[in-house]
């Protein structure tokens, strides 16, 4: 299967390979794949209080395109907000890296792989929030 | 899907398991019924009509005969889907196959070994799994199966990939 040039480019050369503590309340975990082909992704994503995604890493055991999909995506995102990271869509990774049709469902992967890291990061800031002030009783 | 699933075409009961003689005798008695040579006097419209049955059941034939793709489509037909988004998989599972997949990248027959004998046991699992539904008499009961045949799949076609990757059988 011939792949575009970007693909190979970011196949080659991948962004942000790497991983975070996924236990850190700063970093939101996404881990997708696709039984279909055997993929699995995880993405990580470092964000600010103020919901800036400093930060990205991926880590992808797949074909060259879902390798390329998830580079991009971390590149993407970074410097990005929260909402703008959200608004990403598999179509815009579609047409920057020319996937063939039989390999959209990689870039569906990047971008639901976005979604459940900043799911995750929203996650664990809201167990935070609910978090009770230090040993505050309540009358019983 | 459009029209008759699969089983509909070759008149088989909506089973997981099937004998690979029931679904062959199936296969050979729609082919004898529509073969060419009994409507070599029929109209233009009704041999159109033929073909286009037969290329149905040669369809069904294959889509059956692999016992993957068969439950794919039983659960299809069923309305089983990984729920949200469709391509989501329980997290647990994707948790094990990533890890599998970091131990494998380190290499080692070790690596190798376990996900060979995880495949082997992932494929009991799933035939149980497709025993227990096609037994159970109960409609309730059989649909409270089925979520865990869907994850069972599942696991069996991620295993079966890391199994074809790390005896380095290639991928496609």
């Amino acid at each position: 299967m011939a792949y575009s040039k970007k693909v190979i480019e970011h196949y080659e050369n991948p962004r942000n390979v790497g991983s975070m503590p996924k236990d850190d309340p700063a970093v939101g975990t996404g881990l997708v794949g696709a039984p279909e082909c055997g993929d699995v992704m995880k993405l990580q994503l470092r964000i600010t209080e103020d919901g800036v995604i400093e930060d990205a890493k991926f880590k992808t055991f797949g074909c060259g395109s879902a390798i390329a999909s998830s580079s991009l995506a971390t590149e993407w995102v970074k410097g990005k907000t929260i909402d703008e990271a959200l608004a990403i869509r598999n179509t815009d990774i579609v047409q920057e890296l020319a996937l063939p049709p039989v390999k959209i469902h990689c870039s569906v992967l990047a971008e639901d792989a976005i979604k459940q890291a900043i799911e995750d990061f929203k996650r664990k800031r809201a167990v935070r929030e609910a978090e009770p002030a230090p040993a505050v009783k309540t009358g019983a | 899907m459009t029209g008759a699933d699969h089983y509909e075409v070759l008149s088989l009961p909506r089973r997981f398991r099937l004998e690979a003689s029931e679904l062959d005798a199936a296969f050979l008695r729609l082919s004898r019924e529509l073969h060419p040579d009994r409507f070599a006097g029929a109209s233009e419209e009704e041999k159109v009509g033929i073909q286009r049955r037969s290329a149905r059941v040669n369809d069904a034939y294959r889509a059956l005969r692999d016992p993957v793709a068969r439950a794919e489509h039983l659960l299809s037909i069923l309305g089983v889907t990984r729920g949200e988004g469709e391509a989501r998989c329980p997290p647990d599972l994707l948790a094990e196959v990533f890890e599998l997949r970091e131990e494998a990248a380190e290499g080692g027959a070790a690596a190798r070994e376990k996900a060979r004998g995880l495949l082997v046991s992932a494929e009991s699992t799933l035939a149980a799994l497709l025993e227990a539904a096609d037994a159970e008499p109960d409609e309730g009961k059989k649909r409270a199966i089925l979520p865990r045949v869907r994850e069972a799949l599942d696991r069996r076609k991620f295993l079966a990939s890391l199994v074809r990757e790390v005896t380095g059988a290639g991928r496609g």
